[in-house]
């Protein structure tokens, strides 16, 4: 038994930080591709990613030991330390993905009332959130590498010592947010006309299969790399090996979360890729796959979080 | 002299008993919470076969690196290298993200609950500012530590690093550790 | 009983003024009977001051730093003489001795049951009447005689003897016939005086058992690192691999209980090789003849087989110490005895260290000095009428009577032979936890009409008792001068650092005013102050200044060769050293060591050992919060071998019984013992609900222990039982050491 400093609200927050960033990702890639038959997706996209992010920066805020001072992380620009750099990008991003929100509300609330206070939507959205899909799209993706790189630039921790581990956060909050969006895909489609909704299947299966197989070709080299690095580091490696986290890693994280999203997914492909016909897309394994993948990509998160920790040096 | 100094320590672990005297010297000079140690004594597994036996006890503390991961990582800047080349922490900075405890490869650092901080060794400022020796050396039974300037080449310390094959924990995590211990 | 307060949130609290005028209000509630005899500290005193350590026998010298009325830190006295500017895990703790909320804070008498926990507070006055009244009736039914009193060495514990005197009672009893009476008696009958040992400058030491680096003793912890670090040669003969075996250059395993054999083979091996010293030996030593006679059937082959050393381990232990001649020594240790031939093994000892010639040199075995004081000149009770109950008389000729010996008296007790004991004054001492056969003891408490525990804490005996009356601890209070003897002796001031919290106070004033409800005022009439100035009165310096210093040490620093001078007598029958002891041989003793084989092991059983470790003072310190955040964890360590006998693994519950008693606890299987012994520690395993730390962790070795004690002086023979191992097949869940980083390096890192 470890003591754990890094617990729960840490792994929710690196979550759904990571989950905010990819889904504002593929709401600004949606919109950018001025599809009309995706427009709705982008919409949701829009109005979903804020969220997570402030309950993960909620749960961060409560996890301080002194809360309420934690203005003092915008006191300072520290540039060695990858969580001033994050707690700096987090603001930035939280702002954008809001305003992009806003400007993603519907025409009849071109005016927000709050109180006395008044916020007029200017006519130009479409435009200004183009814009701020663009910016937001790179601070996105910046978001979803933080949330590794907070792990990943530490030498203390080998399990964690690897420029692999802001990868792999990167691409496992694209494929969540490539479920959530598969998600509301298969929950909005009584509204959506079939083909529609063949489009988005289509494509969120694509690119989640990409996903998933990117993740595992970044996981096997972080296997491969660890287990003849140094000997701290090839021994924190016990901790998926054999030891504490094995069962979690294995049987959690890469089948639950990896290996039967991607066959399901895949099987749903094989009309297209053998281009015969159209998929059927039975809608009970879209919901599977997607939550399949939510599920794997908290565990990721999770082993990674507690396992990084249990490994040190001299162990 | 002109030149600044620099503190470190010299852990002659052979002289270590494992008695515990240094960690709860600590735990009163410093009001270190129960449970929570800014030294502590490891205990390695036994050695060889009956009855060809060793077992090793190796004191720790915060290694005062030169190049300290804590430093480097604390986002609102409250660990800091002092000029003497203590590192310290503003306790008026600290937010409690404990990102330096994660950092730290020596595991030197705990948090202070009551007071919504993290905290660890300083070798006792309070008592070294004053001339007097930091709580640990001074209770110690088989005064296991040697605390002394690495830059005043006549100091004891400096003489022993001299004489005796030392080393540092984790050199290859980049810190620059500054206690050497004396390998025998 | 139970209040929220530690030292952490006191400290808090010390710094506010109103809450500090209020816990003030306390104190001078405290001493409203007490004639304050030594000044009051302000309650919002801060400063340095100099005193004694109290928490095991060493005493070592500290400064005590207080602010605010509270003690912020204890540092060591960096040239203390005896203590060397060490202060250990649990001298550091002291303040969490004193700002223990379990602690016993007011005078308690008991409403339930025997140990059932209920109580009431009481005032002194109501407390002390209800004792005297008690022990006046017993007094007048059965004698003076039928009241009991034991205590624990300690500074005040004099006035505790004194009022025994006073009383008429000739029953005390003290802790040595559990602690070194076996050692003091074969080194006085040998050399005439307990000597010490230069370990600083012996070229080669052989410790046999004698765990120094775990059970810690001022200077020769700290003499023998240094000796070791400047490359000295140690040996440790053991079963276990302690900590002092694991610093030594040589670890050699022993049979439990064969040490005898492996001294007399020594003795055997440096007469027949002509290596001891011929011109000490004729000059000072008397029997050497007898003795070289004797040890003729020692051989170095015969104690292979006795001890299950190695013949060459044997020859060449035999060979380097012989080279070493005469800076090497053999240690004499000290604590409770092994065997019931323990006295005639400290004897061996002695007589190695007589002609090795290492007697009274640099280096070697040399006589303690001793700085005298003055002494306090008061009325002399009369000598008890009555016999003492445990016949030491005539049962141990050359036992301390004053001291009597606890293994017997508690028979003679049970039978009411030749007369009951009815009453049971305590003081500093916890019986259940200390001497063997905890049922006989159950069983001799259930004999009396009161039992009385003056304690600081309600340890295991106090929660049995009537009544609690709460000492103040030794920072807080100002005790009689002590002179420390030792190569290099001093005079110890311990003197009060706080004022006494709650309604604790000092043993001198309980006594007092018990002695004032007794009708024996007049024994008692002195304070401590005049104490002190009578003490003071033989030394260079006065009592302001010795409490300025805390100490006084003369500069004289080791002096050797006082007993070599011509014309010196050495006081033992003969006047020589005694290889052949002439007393014992009066006696009816064995005059010179007589090896006997240890009782042959029951299959399937495990001679038990009880360890030491270096963070709490017998079964005292275990309530202690920070120690037992970093100390050891009580568990059963087994060998490899037995484990695999019995299918045991690692950190599994097993039961350890003995015909007097079985008991619980984790195993750890280590190769750190011998494969016939099981280990455990000792002091663990509290029964006293009032202890909320150390209630129920461990076990509590005297429910095991038998009643076997050494022939010659009484001293509890603790390694004389055999145990059975029985797995219970449940695993040990609790985090095995509280400190976080040991798990943290390794998981599953167990440690003792």
């Amino acid at each position: 038994m470890h003591e754990v400093e890094w617990g729960m609200p840490v792994v929710l927050y690196l979550y759904f930080g990571g989950l905010s960033a990819g889904v504002f990702i593929l709401s600004a890639f949606l919109a950018y591709l001025r599809d009309p038959k995706l427009h709705k997706l982008a919409a949701f996209g829009a109005y979903f990613a804020p969220f997570p992010l402030f309950i993960g920066l909620f749960l961060l805020l409560i996890d301080l030991d002194r809360p309420l001072h934690f203005w003092r992380l915008f006191t300072t620009i520290q540039w060695t330390s990858p969580m001033s750099i994050g707690s700096w990008l987090l603001m930035f991003f939280s702002i954008i993905a809001s305003l992009y929100a806003i400007l993603w509300l519907p025409e009849k609330y071109s005016t927000l009332k709050l109180g006395k206070f008044k916020l007029s939507i200017p006519k130009s959205r479409v435009k200004i959130r183009g814009i701020l899909g663009a910016i937001g799209f790179p601070t996105g993706i910046a978001v979803g590498i933080y949330t590794g790189v907070l792990l990943g630039a530490i030498p203390a921790r080998p399990f964690w010592n690897t420029p692999m581990v802001a990868m792999l956060f990167l691409v496992s909050a694209l494929s969540t947010a490539t479920a959530v969006m598969l998600f509301a895909s298969n929950w909005m489609s009584k509204n959506t006309s079939k083909e529609d909704f063949h489009r988005e299947r289509k494509l969120l299966y694509s690119a989640d299969v990409i996903l998933i197989i990117f993740e595992m070709f970044i996981l096997i080299p972080y296997i491969l790399h660890n287990s003849i690095s140094t000997a701290s580091q090839s021994a924190s490696l016990d901790l998926i090996l054999g030891g504490e986290y094995t069962n979690i890693f294995w049987y959690g994280f890469v089948l639950i979360g990896l290996v039967i999203p991607l066959i399901l997914e895949t099987i749903d492909l094989i009309p297209e890729i053998a281009r015969k016909q159209k998929s059927s897309h039975i809608k009970f394994f879209g919901y599977l796959s997607a939550i399949l993948v939510l599920v794997g990509g908290f565990l990721l998160r999770y082993i990674f979080v507690y396992a990084g920790q249990a490994s040190s040096f001299g162990a | 002299m002109s030149q600044e100094k620099k503190y470190g320590m010299l852990i002659e672990q052979s002289r270590c008993i494992n008695c515990k005297a240094c960690m709860i010297a600590c735990q009163a000079e410093n009001n270190v919470p129960l449970h929570k140690h800014r030294n502590w004594i490891d205990e390695s597994e036994v050695r060889g076969t009956y009855p060809n036996l060793g077992i090793d006890f190796t004191p720790n503390q915060c290694n005062h690196c030169d190049n300290p991961h804590c430093e480097r990582v604390c986002p609102t800047g409250a660990t800091f290298v002092n000029d003497d080349g203590i590192v310290l922490i503003d306790y008026n900075k600290c937010i409690g993200c404990r990102f330096c405890m994660m950092a730290c490869p020596y595991d030197a650092r705990y948090v202070d609950k009551e007071r919504g901080i993290v905290d660890k060794c300083t070798y006792c400022t309070q008592r070294i500012y004053q001339g007097r020796e930091p709580a640990c050396l001074e209770t110690c039974p088989g005064k296991v530590r040697t605390f002394g300037d690495l830059n005043d080449p006549k100091s004891e310390i400096s003489l022993k690093i001299a004489t005796h094959r030392t080393e540092v924990k984790y050199p290859e995590t980049g810190t620059k550790p500054r206690i050497y211990y004396i390998i025998d | 009983m139970k209040y929220e307060f530690g030292r952490r949130s006191f400290m808090k609290l010390g710094s506010c003024s109103v809450v500090g005028a209020i816990i003030g209000s306390q104190f001078k509630f405290a001493s409203a009977f007490a004639e304050t005899d030594i000044k009051d500290l302000p309650d919002n005193f801060s400063g340095d001051i100099r005193t004694h350590c109290g928490l095991c026998v060493n005493k070592c010298g500290m400064i005590a730093r207080v602010n605010n009325g509270v003690i912020r830190k204890l540092d060591p006295i960096a040239d203390h003489p005896k203590s060397k500017g060490m202060l250990c895990a649990k001298g550091n703790a002291g303040i969490q001795t004193v700002y223990d909320p379990d602690r016993l804070k007011y005078p308690m008498i008991r409403v339930g049951k025997r140990g059932e926990g209920k109580w009431r507070r009481a005032t002194w006055d109501e407390a002390l009447t209800y004792i005297a009244d008690k022990l006046t009736e017993i007094k007048e039914k059965h004698g003076p005689e039928a009241v009991l009193f034991s205590s624990t060495e300690g500074f005040q514990e004099e006035y505790f003897l004194r009022l025994a005197e006073a009383f008429g009672s000739p029953n005390t009893v003290r802790h040595p016939t559990l602690c070194l009476a076996s050692v003091n008696n074969a080194m006085f009958n040998t050399f005439g005086t307990v000597p010490h040992f230069d370990l600083k400058h012996a070229d080669y030491v052989i410790f046999a058992g004698s765990n120094r680096l775990e059970s810690l003793l001022t200077p020769d912890t700290v003499d023998m690192i240094e000796g070791k670090a400047s490359g000295h040669y140690h040996v440790v003969l053991d079963p276990r691999f302690t900590v002092t075996a694991s610093k030594a250059n040589l670890w050699v395993p022993i049979k439990p209980g064969t040490d005898l054999a492996f001294a007399l083979a020594l003795i055997h091996m440096m007469i027949k090789e002509n290596k001891y010293d011929k011109v000490f030996v004729e000059k000072y030593t008397h029997g050497f003849d007898k003795l070289a006679e004797h040890v003729k059937q020692y051989t170095p082959e015969w104690a292979a087989y006795e001890t299950g050393i190695p013949v060459e381990t044997i020859y060449k232990v035999g060979k380097d110490f012989m080279s070493s001649l005469p800076r090497s020594v053999f240690y004499s240790g000290r604590r409770g005895s092994w065997t019931e031939n323990d006295t005639q093994f400290r004897r061996a000892i002695a007589i190695v260290n007589a002609i090795s010639g290492a007697w009274d040199r640099e280096g070697g075995v040399a006589p303690a000095r001793k700085i005298g004081l003055g002494e306090m000149l008061i009325f002399p009770p009369d000598e008890p009428e009555a016999e003492r109950i445990d016949n030491v008389k005539n049962e141990f000729p050359l036992a301390n009577r004053r001291d009597g010996v606890y293994m017997t008296l508690r028979e003679h007790a049970l039978k009411e032979d030749p007369y009951p004991l009815k009453a049971w004054m305590i003081y500093k001492q916890n019986p259940l936890q200390s001497v063997p056969n905890s049922q006989k003891t159950y069983e001799m408490m259930k004999k009396m009409e009161l039992i009385v525990s003056i304690d600081i804490i309600p340890n295991d005996t106090a929660w049995e008792s009537d009544v609690m009356l709460p000492e103040a601890t030794y920072l807080e209070r100002t005790d009689p001068l002590h002179s420390l003897g030792g190569l290099e002796p001093a005079v110890a001031l311990r003197q009060k650092v706080i004022e006494p919290m709650y309604e604790t106070r000092p043993n001198l004033e309980i006594m007092k005013h018990l002695a004032s409800k007794l009708d024996l005022g007049e024994y008692f009439d002195f304070t401590i102050e005049e104490w002190l100035e009578a003490q003071v009165e033989e030394l260079p310096i006065d009592l302001d200044e010795l409490k300025r210093r805390g100490f006084y040490a003369d500069d004289k620093g080791k002096v050797f060769g006082k007993t070599l001078k011509e014309g010196y007598r050495f006081r033992t029958k003969t006047g020589k050293i005694e290889l052949f002891s002439e007393r014992y041989a009066e006696k009816g003793y064995d005059p010179l060591p007589i090896y006997k084989r240890p009782k042959n092991i029951p299959s399937g059983s495990y001679i038990l050992l009880t360890a030491r470790c270096a963070n709490y003072t017998h079964s005292s310190l275990q309530n202690n919060e920070w120690l037992m955040a970093v100390g050891m964890h009580a568990m059963a360590h087994v060998n490899p071998i037995a484990a695999e006998k019995h299918g045991i693994v690692q950190g599994e519950i097993v039961i350890l019984r003995s015909p007097y008693g079985e008991v619980e606890l984790p195993v750890y299987i280590t190769d750190r013992v011998h494969a016939d012994v099981i280990c455990m520690p000792h002091g663990f395993g509290h029964t006293s609900k009032g202890l909320s730390i150390a209630y129920n962790k461990g076990a509590r070795g005297s429910d095991l222990l038998g009643s076997y004690y050494d022939k010659i002086t009484g001293n509890a023979a603790m390694h004389e039982d055999f145990v059975q191992i029985i797995p219970k097949r449940t695993l040990h869940t609790e985090d095995v050491q509280g400190d976080r980083r040991k798990s943290r390096v390794k998981s599953g890192g167990i440690t003792g």
